[in-house]
């Protein structure tokens, strides 16, 4: 029996901002409810725009304006089998108790996060330093080597600047830097998009065998589709705002469900393959105004009249398998 | 194939400094020879990871950069040394697209302005009538029209619909050959295949030679003919794209095609072993093959002498191991 | 998602038309209204010394006898004189070096960048006050403006030649090349719209450092004393025990006008930038 880790029920927000004079609401998250097992792999897939980041700043706990929650709820069991409500903790006792020790949170482009005037060392020094954590020194080093050594890095790295470093071995650090405590919980925000091919492998198989060996949990989030067949256990697919399609990776690739998981699984190219896709035409809603309904009923190849005009409900097919369409409201 | 009909890449070598002063050099590109027919519509494909001189090598090509060594020669002229009406002449037949549409695009001009530059001043039409006719038959080609573009700014667009436009203003001048700069690895998956698909119509429609700069092989592979792979400024492997895929004769065009991810989670237990890459600049500075650092089957010759280009089966390889290959 | 902001709602706008006034306003206070003036308002005792601002002397007078009302747009005008002067000198300057390093070869490059940073870390209030205190009897108020120019033109160059060094390399040149422009139309229709509102950061930031700088060498005493400018008559103001003897509208008054002034500028130059640049872009909040 998988044990849950992390829950979220009916989480609900965006950003408040101004187009001009206008106070709008840019509703990026609508109603998303979704849990993680005890280690296991959950990918959140879906184009840029759908709300996927924001959705992990949410759940992270990085809820600063222009963000705002506005309903729904967190729950994490932390490693001492505590039991926490994420959005109630105030950001000082988040960061605390909370970042690098419990969740831990690669963020995109994080190549660039490492401060340019202190040495790679020094950067980690500074984690520690801040979680009040003493070390001496041998120990310290000891625990860096490791680190740096599980992600593939020569030790040289060590005493470099960010700078001498290559774009791809900056994300190493940096994943290595969020991964020092062995948090039972990583969020990974798009950790290859910037790098190429090879690169990409080779951090994708580095992370893979660092989860393997601590049986933490990863939330995956990417564009890629290719990314979460390698990673994933299960995926999330999200669109404008909503999740909608869940399962398991194998089933959910196989036999996708919601027409956008369709199209979407449709388009992919594979290797060797030259036969003409199909990919989607038009773009995602805006999510100052999504359409009323089922938000991407205007490309919906199989859009019903109820489409347009109710929000479809959430259908169980199966305890962790549920998709958000009216095609399948007779298939309990 | 006559002088006047290929783009010739002659031995082209650019060097880059680095260090105090940017007195040491480095090579970023090292002696790249290739010829493309321009009688046959085709699309060649420059593939290596970042750092591989690619994209520098189709800045030469579009005239940008000059090499240090080497020419480039379109139909016959060299195009670092055009002129005048000549050099407006090379703009007519040459058109880039490039990675970022975002970036394509001064954020502070409107989009229709960079359509009207291209009319008036590369294709030489000034009467407006039939300007935006031409201007609205190329949007119509990649699915949008002048009525959609007019008047807004770069940011009203999304990042699918700018590529487009990108290709819309570059079509305009009818030219017969397109430098492709990663035009799809900014977008979303289910958008680049909407992209390759009219590059795809380009080459079969229009009749043109696009050569296409990327890292990702699988895109490569779904529209590609030829391929050119490219390691830390040499090119290691270069043929008819089937070929190469089926059978990659350099080591590193092998590890390139195993590291392809494939959308499929069946198979993933099947992905070998993979060896980081280590720091850059010193595999620039070897003379030698580049990939020795990397190479299961480097030998002390890799590493100080450049293997010379040998064919194979109709694919050019360089690398020591096919030095006796004799063509049965 | 876009929002236009239209040059109609610039200039409806509170925020824009209040520094605007202002700024006009002060500008005519400064420069009109002193010469219509028949009598030099610096010469002392032509009014009661040391009166609080009253309806006859709406600003009061000064120890030595002088109306502030007549006083202060004279001292304001001088001292707007010389920024503006050492504004357009240090911009001249500024520019034309750092375009030049940034649009040339790697030699000219170094040289020219050496210059620069050897005059920005010139100390440079010091080496106004001895330079203003030696030839003080040469000096005339549009001079003073010159010199300082000539002294602070050190980082604007530098951020000129930062802006022009990065446009240069931006993907969009490119696409203006294929689209037939040559390198001058290139040079108008991309880089001016960055560059102008650089040039306005510039003139503005180097007239509010220039007007500071008077102020701090007058205010030691180390300039031509006699002319009328607003660093000179608080020096004065100060050096007459006015705070001590009560006279505060003697350097309450031109401090005020000091502040209006530059707050008004600065207000302005931000509203204008952004009205450039929301066009390229959603403005948030």
């Amino acid at each position: 029996m998988p044990v849950d880790i992390l829950t979220v029920n009916n989480l609900d927000g965006g950003y408040e901002v101004f187009v001009g004079k206008r106070k709008v609401f840019v509703h990026a998250v609508d109603n998303v409810s979704l849990t993680l097992h005890e280690n296991e792999v959950l990918g959140i897939a879906g184009e840029s725009g759908c709300g996927k980041s924001t959705l992990a700043k949410m759940i992270y706990g990085a809820i600063i304006p222009p963000l705002v929650v506005r309903s729904g709820d967190i729950y994490i069991t932390t490693r001492n089998s505590a039991n926490l409500k994420l959005n109630r903790l105030s950001i000082d006792e988040i960061r605390k108790r909370i970042w690098w020790l419990e969740i831990s949170y690669i963020p995109q482009n994080s190549m660039n996060v490492l401060n340019p005037l202190k040495r790679i060392k020094d950067q980690f020094l500074n984690v520690f330093k801040y979680h009040d954590i003493e070390i001496d020194k041998e120990n310290f080093m000891k625990h860096l080597r490791e680190m740096l050594n599980v992600m593939g890095l020569p030790p040289e790295v060590i005493n470099a600047y960010p700078h001498q470093l290559s774009g791809g071995m900056r994300q190493r650090v940096v994943i290595a830097l969020s991964l020092l405590f062995n948090p039972r919980i990583v969020i990974a925000d798009e950790p290859t998009t910037a790098v190429d091919v090879v690169t990409q492998r080779t951090i994708l198989s580095l992370i893979k065998g660092w989860r393997e060996n601590n049986k933490s949990s990863l939330i995956l989030i990417s564009h890629d589709m290719s990314v979460h067949a390698y990673m994933d256990d299960r995926i999330a697919i999200m669109y404008a705002g909503n999740i909608v399609e869940i399962g398991n990776v194998f089933e959910v690739f196989k036999e996708p469900l919601h027409p956008y998981t369709k199209a979407l699984i449709d388009s992919l190219i594979r290797k060797g393959d030259r036969t003409i896709r199909k990919g989607l035409m038009g773009q995602p809603p805006d999510l100052i105004n999504p359409p009323p309904g089922c938000r991407f009923h205007p490309r919906c190849p199989f859009a019903m009249d109820i489409c347009r005009v109710k929000e479809p409900p959430t259908i169980f097919l199966d305890k962790d398998r549920y998709v958000k369409c009216w095609l399948y409201v007779n298939t309990r | 194939m006559s002088e006047d009909s290929k783009l010739r890449i002659e031995n082209v070598t650019k060097l880059y400094g680095y260090g105090l002063l940017g007195l040491k050099k480095f090579k970023a590109l090292d002696n790249i020879s290739m010829d493309i027919d321009l009688t046959k519509p085709r699309i060649v494909v420059l593939a290596g990871e970042t750092g591989s001189g690619k994209t520098t090598l189709l800045r030469i090509i579009m005239g940008m950069v000059k090499p240090n060594i080497g020419r480039v020669f379109y139909k016959g002229r060299d195009i670092h040394k055009l002129r005048g009406s000549e050099a407006k002449w090379y703009r007519r037949e040459v058109q880039p697209i490039f990675q970022d549409p975002y970036e394509t695009f001064n954020p502070l001009r409107k989009i229709d302005s960079y359509f009207y530059d291209t009319i008036r001043n590369v294709v030489g039409i000034k009467n407006r009538g039939e300007a935006e006719h031409r201007i609205d038959e190329s949007l119509r080609f990649v699915g949008l029209s002048l009525d959609r573009v007019k008047g807004k700014y770069p940011h009203e667009f999304s990042g699918g619909e700018l590529q487009r436009i990108s290709i819309a203003r570059a079509l305009l001048t009818h030219p017969k050959m397109l430098l492709a700069d990663e035009p799809v690895s900014m977008l979303d998956a289910t958008l680049r295949v909407g992209i390759l698909n009219i590059l795809k119509n380009l080459k079969e429609k229009l009749n043109m030679v696009i050569i296409y700069v990327t890292h990702d092989l699988s895109t490569a592979y779904y529209i590609g003919d030829d391929i050119s792979i490219m390691y830390r400024g040499t090119l290691v492997e270069y043929g008819p794209i089937s070929k190469v895929y089926q059978e990659p004769r350099h080591p590193y065009t092998y590890a390139l095609l195993e590291s392809i991810l494939e959308p499929d989670p069946s198979i993933r237990e099947r992905y070998p072993a993979i060896k980081p890459s280590s720091i850059e600049l010193k595999e620039f500075l070897i003379p030698g093959c580049r990939y020795a650092n990397r190479c299961p089957y480097a030998k002390e010759i890799c590493w100080h002498t450049l293997p010379p280009p040998t064919n194979v089966d109709g694919v050019v390889v360089r690398c020591w191991k096919y030095l006796d290959y004799k063509q049965s | 998602m876009a929002y236009v902001y239209t040059f109609k709602e610039l200039a409806l706008r509170p925020k824009f038309l209040v520094p605007l006034a202002t700024f006009i306003g002060l500008l005519l206070y400064a420069f009109i209204f002193p010469a219509t003036l028949t009598t030099n308002p610096g010469r002392w005792y032509y009014a009661p010394p040391a009166q609080p601002p009253s309806p006859s002397y709406p600003f009061g007078t000064t120890t030595m006898g002088q109306d502030l009302f007549l006083l202060v747009p004279l001292a304001l005008r001088n001292s707007i004189v010389i920024s503006f002067v050492a504004a357009v000198i240090s911009v001249l300057i500024a520019w034309g070096i750092g375009s030049t390093a940034a649009l040339s070869t790697q030699a000219v490059k170094s040289v020219l960048m050496t210059v620069v940073d050897i005059i920005c870390v010139l100390p440079g209030l010091p080496l106004l006050m001895v330079i203003f205190y030696t030839w003080r009897d040469y000096l005339t108020i549009p001079l003073i403006g010159a010199i300082m120019g000539l002294i602070g033109w050190g980082f604007p160059a530098r951020a000129v030649y930062a802006i022009l060094s990065s446009l240069r390399q931006r993907v969009f040149v490119y696409t203006s090349y294929f689209s037939g422009l040559s390198i001058f139309k290139i040079v108008v229709k991309d880089f001016i719209p960055f560059l102008l509102r650089y040039l306005m950061i510039n003139l503005i930031g180097t007239m509010t450092w220039a007007i500071g700088n008077e102020v701090t060498v007058s205010i030691f005493g180390a300039m031509k004393m006699e002319e009328v400018t607003i660093g000179t008559t608080i020096h004065w103001a100060m050096y007459y025990q006015a705070i001590l003897l009560g006279i505060w509208w003697w350097l309450a008054i031109p401090i005020a006008f000091l502040i209006l002034f530059v707050l008004s500028l600065y207000v302005l130059m931000v509203e204008i930038d952004k009205y450039i640049f929301a066009r390229a872009r959603v403005t948030w909040g």
